[in-house]
């Protein structure tokens, strides 16, 4: 692998490795979603640079991540759902939502609506992106981030009466 | 990833509703968990992939070169009417009698005493066969014989007479094998 290849790869790592942990939560636990992202960078390095990294990687992620969840749902089910408890946020006192109320939020949504919050938000993908990836279209992603806001507001009110939004 | 994210940015949020951009932000305002994933151990995963693919089609390539070689060596041997003796070697009968030491002692036999005076020679396929088999054993000695076999598939003599003989291409095409 030629230097500059190998910068190219740090900066991707250093720039969406912990979203694409983040992203990989959706199907597979904390250990699996690690070993996802680390296949997908090892990957990486061994292919031609693809035209959009960030996008194969989602994508690589997706896939690895959609079929490691098989095993981590019979896994999880036999370890009492321990592996599926680790935090996807920092805790952080300043941030206006506590982590483990956000993270109960997310973990209250369904597969897709939960895929596309974090494409969308964390990851910084526009819809359009988002609806490639997730493989609906541009307006489906929009029509589910939007509903999905609307869930999380809901459980954010039942969990947390005193913030309750107007 | 800052310009990045500016440009692909959707313009659908602008229909968002003030309630849920209040969400979208406290949502935002969170930062993913550290990843824990090193990249140090990723390179070095890379890299053991990398050596093994290499080593995968340098063996491959080997094992090609070996079955060409096996298949060049049976069709020369299984070819009765080449005229091996002819022209290129040298031998006893062209009467220069440059394999017979006149001081050795040895007489140069013909090519015809050189096959026939040791066991027979198997016939061309078994030949090739039966050096394939000693070879895979790793039986084969240094005269091209098969150990522990009685009898000696290409009799050598200090003429050299023998080379001219049917199996003449097998012990080349074993040191390509070899090789390997």
């Amino acid at each position: 692998m030629e230097p500059t290849q190998l910068a190219q790869v740090r900066r991707l790592f250093e720039g969406h490795a912990d979203r694409l942990v983040l992203y990989a939560r959706t199907w597979a636990d904390a250990d699996g979603a690690r070993d996802v992202v680390q296949e997908a960078f090892v990957r990486l390095m061994g292919v031609p640079a693809p035209d959009d990294p960030p996008g194969w990687l989602f994508r690589v992620v997706r896939n690895l991540a959609v079929t490691r969840g098989r095993t981590t749902d019979r896994h999880a089910r036999l370890m009492g759902k321990a592996a599926r408890d680790a935090e996807l946020f920092r805790a952080d006192p300043a941030a206006p939502l506590a982590a483990r109320d956000a993270q109960a939020a997310l973990e209250r949504l369904s597969v897709q609506e939960r895929e596309i919050v974090l494409l969308h938000l964390y990851c910084g993908l526009s819809f359009e992106a988002t609806g490639q990836i997730a493989g609906v279209s541009t307006a489906a992603a929009f029509r589910t981030y939007r509903a999905a806001l609307d869930r999380i507001r809901k459980t954010l009110e039942a969990t947390c009466p005193a913030k309750k939004t107007p | 990833m800052s310009g990045q994210e500016d440009t692909m940015k959707p313009t659908e949020d602008a229909s968002l509703t003030s309630v849920e951009r209040e969400i979208e932000a406290a949502l935002v305002g969170l930062t993913p968990a550290a990843a824990g994933v090193d990249l140090e151990r990723i390179a070095w995963e890379a890299g053991r992939r990398s050596s093994l693919r290499a080593t995968a089609a340098w063996r491959g390539l080997s094992v090609a070169a070996s079955v060409a070689a096996l298949a060049m060596g049976a069709v020369l041997v299984a070819q009765p009417g080449l005229p091996m003796g002819s022209g290129t070697h040298p031998g006893p009968s062209s009467g220069a009698g440059a394999f017979a030491g006149s001081d050795s002692g040895v007489t140069a036999p013909t090519p015809v005493e050189a096959v026939t005076d040791h066991a027979p020679v198997p016939d061309s396929f078994a030949a090739a066969m039966h050096f394939a088999t000693a070879l895979g054993a790793g039986r084969l000695t240094e005269d091209g014989d098969a150990l522990g076999s009685s009898t000696p598939l290409v009799a050598i003599d200090r003429a050299g007479s023998a080379l001219r003989a049917r199996p003449a291409a097998m012990p080349a095409t074993f040191g390509i094998l070899g090789g390997f």
